[in-house]
């Protein structure tokens, strides 16, 4: 099976930005899967196999750093890298996403080349 | 207050740009309004708190067929299939990056700050209440877009921001 990367934010125009950025950044993915919030995530891994999350921190029902919070208690899942996608780029925000296990962070708006230097080293 | 206001114009027109031109390949320019007042119908409005480190509130107008405009590039979707929620979409993510590239260019480096979700507004653009500390418009493509930023504590963000 090919590459497949999961992005999750509640803004469906963010999640096509950051498709669009992929694609630009020329990383190939074979399939990009989508959620809506860390709880749409959680339940999409309990069947589907990717090999990185790139998720928005600012989301309802379930945010990104409580989705790190429960990804890095499932054995299945826990090693997945995450990139946090963020509006709010203080250092305690990225600290505190590292601190639950986040690879790394992309700060909006960015441009493909941002997507692939930090990618580019997890895949 | 001129101070600010001049930071915050200078700020903003950078950053509306940059937001635009990186999410639909859109450039924006300032419009002297009491020169050219713009026509605000044909609006869609949203708006969002700063929560931290000082409250304020940012408001959003885009004109309909601007956000339209948008909604058929980033989805590559025909006119005819735009939805509502998509357009909804496209705004409210607009002003959520809007606002951040504008509170990271004003605050200092190590200051952080939080937004909340952004929320449809149906109000009226174009006046400004006791509150408004800044408000301006852009053209993109020829069409309208609306900026409105209100805060209460102005002292307290002039403080932070040593102006």
């Amino acid at each position: 099976m090919g590459k497949r990367v999961l992005i999750i934010d509640d803004s469906s125009t963010m999640r096509k930005i950051v498709s669009r950025s992929l694609r630009q950044a020329g990383l190939d993915f074979d399939e990009i899967l989508e959620a809506a919030d860390g709880q749409e995530a959680l339940d999409l891994l309990k069947t589907e196999k990717v090999d990185l999350i790139l998720s928005d921190i600012n989301m309802p029902n379930m945010d990104g750093m409580e989705f790190l919070r429960q990804k890095r208690e499932i054995d299945a899942i826990k090693d997945i890298p995450v990139v946090m996608i963020t509006t709010e780029g203080g250092a305690d925000i990225i600290g505190e996403a590292k601190e639950l296990g986040a690879a790394g962070s992309v700060k909006k708006p960015f441009k493909p080349e941002t997507i692939s230097d930090v990618l580019g080293a997890l895949i | 207050m001129a101070k600010l206001q001049k930071l915050l114009a200078a700020t903003l027109a950078k950053v509306i740009d940059e937001t635009l031109e990186n999410m639909a390949f859109i450039s924006t320019e300032e419009v002297d309004t009491e020169q050219a007042p713009l026509e605000l119908e044909n609006m869609r409005a949203v708006c969002l708190l700063i929560t931290a480190p000082v409250v304020m509130e940012i408001r959003l107008g885009m004109a309909e067929e601007l956000l339209h405009q948008i909604v058929e590039t980033m989805y590559t979707i025909d006119a005819d299939d735009i939805t509502q929620e998509q357009i909804a979409d496209v705004l409210a993510e607009t002003l959520n990056t809007l606002a951040g590239c504008l509170m990271t260019e004003l605050l200092p480096a190590d200051q952080a700050f939080s937004l909340s979700l952004p929320e449809a507004v149906t109000d009226d653009l174009s006046t400004a209440d006791d509150n408004t500390i800044f408000a301006t418009q852009y053209m993109a493509d020829d069409l309208p877009i609306s900026v409105k930023i209100s805060a209460a504590a102005t002292e307290e963000l002039e403080k932070i921001l040593k102006i």
